[in-house]
């Protein structure tokens, strides 16, 4: 009886050990975050475009948002949110990865860039300005919350699904899966089902807490 | 209906729909959508990719219509994996929305139901209630049931039930009250047709003794004149006895089943003479009118009215007419006169014995009696439809259902 409680024990503590490891070892490297003329910008993003739950999304043709959402707090307890945004969309006749990143600045940076490697090289280089530290005060580490949302298409990719379903459904005689979809807003029972239904969900999250050392003013 | 009974119907009612709803919406419609988006759909669709991007560089003249094609095919696998990336949020809203549909759609039934179980449950209170009155001997018992379902026919003849037994009460009431009068009747008769007997014979042989006693005298012609009076009054007490007599002894009735239309129509031309200041008539009949009936006793009955309406209308005169109808379960023959109908007064003891506003001598009041017994031994009745001072109406009953008849000519 001693004995089965002892192996019981040694079985549970190996089960915590790995799944501790398998955690540790999920966990993204964390990106970079600084304060530069006001503004805080994240660089050196985390590697997570060559992850098994990323990488497969990206190659779909589909636009795959990278959604940056930051919150810091300093020690006043004063906060201020932003973010920033990265569409990927691997176009492929051509063949090439089409990108597009916008911080809080407004600034758009767009680039074709034809392989995955050389997204990659982008994707680390990237620098985004994501939060205005105008709301902050200078004394003490702020703590900064990141989150990196990966939702798996667009906005306009779910619209456009949306029509083609309720035209498939509505109409099949129709019959042609190369027709476009109606133009007109989607009304009634079947409309709503489809538009509350089909509708942009984050893939996958990513979290760090960060600290940071303010600029002297 | 017991509310235990009905909840566990209406939940026994629900889980049923439940399991049918999800095995249909499992097994059925989640596949269909598995078919949709099937892996062997997608990857052929990526596979013709490739293929239109190497025949288009293989045939380059053909470039932009195999650019059009690739387009088109990846536009369909971006929705499809788009749907295939919705699937958990697409089925869940199906789900709740035929489920909340259902829900309501059953949620709405079990009210009615059980609004219709609660409504019966009153209705059979109501029924047990009025079983109740009629068990505790209640006479014209009313249900209040307007519906023609099943209670409703319940409560319906129940209702009718109730008037029957009514309807006999006053029958056996009747009946009784004659069989005692008709008793009193024989006793009186018996009791002064002995002496009425004894003296009419002492009487004849005074008259015979006054008639032979030599020359005619005063005071032997004052003794027949009295003899004779004596011998009027006599007679008139014997009729009186007769009268009793025919009441006390009235025979039961030999019912045959005929149609009263022909018997009516006979008797207004046979007795179209019979009472000077009357005329007779009838309306004829729509349709056959049967009826069990014993043809000299109801024309008895018949003649007691007319006699009764040439009474009353006296030297004025005045048109009796018969009709004939068929309601409820009953042949009507009316008798209605242009008389001044009957006097308020009576109405209430109008078939009792010696019921009468006649002066004396001009009848005993037992020929109503007389022939309310004769409808009553018909398993009918006698009964005073209408009276004004424009007439009276007379309305005999006769069932239409009696068995144990002869069939008639």
């Amino acid at each position: 009886m001693r004995g089965a409680g002892w192996r019981i024990a040694f079985l549970w503590g190996v089960l915590l050990s790995a799944l501790s490891a398998a955690a540790f070892a999920a966990a993204p490297e964390a990106p970079a975050v600084e304060i530069r003329e006001r503004v805080l910008a994240v660089s050196n993003l985390a590697p997570v475009l060559g992850r098994p739950e990323v990488r497969p999304h990206l190659m779909t043709g589909l636009t795959t948002t990278f959604l940056l959402e930051v919150a810091a707090v300093d020690g006043a307890g004063h906060r201020a949110k932003g973010g920033g945004k990265v569409d990927v969309r691997y176009e492929l006749w051509d063949e090439v990865f089409l990108v597009s990143a916008m911080g809080i600045d407004g600034r758009v940076r767009r680039e074709s860039l034809p392989s995955f490697d050389r997204l990659l090289a982008w994707w680390h280089g990237l620098d985004l300005p994501v939060v205005g530290t105008a709301p902050l005060a200078g004394g003490g580490p702020w703590n900064v919350l990141v989150r990196l949302s990966i939702i798996p298409f667009s906005q306009s990719e779910q619209r456009d699904t949306q029509r083609w379903l309720a035209d498939s459904i509505e109409r099949p005689q129709r019959g042609e899966s190369t027709a476009p979809p109606r133009a007109e807003p989607l009304t009634g029972t079947l409309d709503a089902l489809l538009a509350t239904s089909i509708k942009r969900q984050r893939l996958v999250s990513y979290d760090w807490n960060l600290v940071v050392q303010p600029e002297r003013r | 209906m017991n509310l235990k009974v009905t909840l566990t119907t209406i939940l026994g009612l629900l889980a049923a729909a439940a399991l049918v709803f999800f095995t249909f919406e499992r097994e059925l419609a989640g596949a269909w959508f598995t078919f949709g988006v099937h892996p062997e759909v997608t990857g052929l669709l990526e596979r013709s990719l490739d293929d239109q991007k190497r025949l288009a560089r293989g045939d380059p003249a053909h470039a932009p219509l195999y650019r059009q094609r690739f387009d088109a095919t990846r536009a369909l696998l971006g929705r499809l994996r788009i749907l295939e990336l919705s699937r958990g949020e697409i089925v869940g809203r199906y789900e709740a929305l035929l489920l909340g549909l259902f829900a309501g759609i059953l949620t709405l039934g079990s009210t009615i139901y059980a609004v219709r179980a609660r409504r019966q449950e009153v209705r059979l209170t109501r029924l047990q209630g009025a079983l109740a009155e009629l068990a505790a001997g209640g006479t014209d018992v009313r249900v209040g049931e307007r519906r023609r379902d099943l209670i409703g026919r319940i409560a319906a003849m129940i209702e009718e039930t109730s008037r029957v037994i009514a309807r006999d009460r006053r029958r056996l009431a009747s009946l009784e009250n004659l069989s005692a009068w008709q008793e009193a009747a024989r006793r009186q008769a018996h009791e002064m047709r002995t002496p009425l007997t004894a003296a009419r014979l002492e009487l004849s042989r005074l008259r015979e003794i006054a008639g032979h006693a030599g020359p005619a005298g005063e005071a032997e012609a004052e003794t027949g004149r009295l003899a004779e009076s004596a011998l009027a009054e006599i007679d008139r007490l014997g009729r009186l006895t007769q009268a009793f007599t025919a009441f006390a002894r009235l025979p039961e009735p030999t019912l045959n089943r005929r149609d009263l239309g022909p018997f009516l129509a006979e008797y207004v031309e046979t007795f179209a003479a019979a009472w000077s200041n009357l005329a007779l008539r009838l309306v004829p009949p729509g349709g056959a009118c049967a009826a069990a009936f014993d043809p000299e006793m109801v024309r008895q009955v018949l003649v007691n009215l007319c006699d009764n309406s040439a009474l009353a209308l006296g030297e004025r005169g005045g048109t009796v007419t018969f009709s004939l109808a068929t309601a409820n379960g009953w042949t009507c023959l009316e008798v209605a006169d242009d008389g001044p109908g009957v006097a308020a007064a009576i109405r209430p003891r109008l078939f009792e014995p010696y019921a009468t506003t006649r002066r004396v001598g001009e009848g005993m009041g037992l020929g109503l009696a007389l022939s309310r017994k004769i409808l009553l031994d018909h398993g009918g009745d006698l009964e005073l439809a209408a009276s004004s001072g424009e007439g009276a109406v007379f309305r005999l009953l006769f069932p239409r259902v009696f068995p144990q008849v002869m069939e008639g000519p």
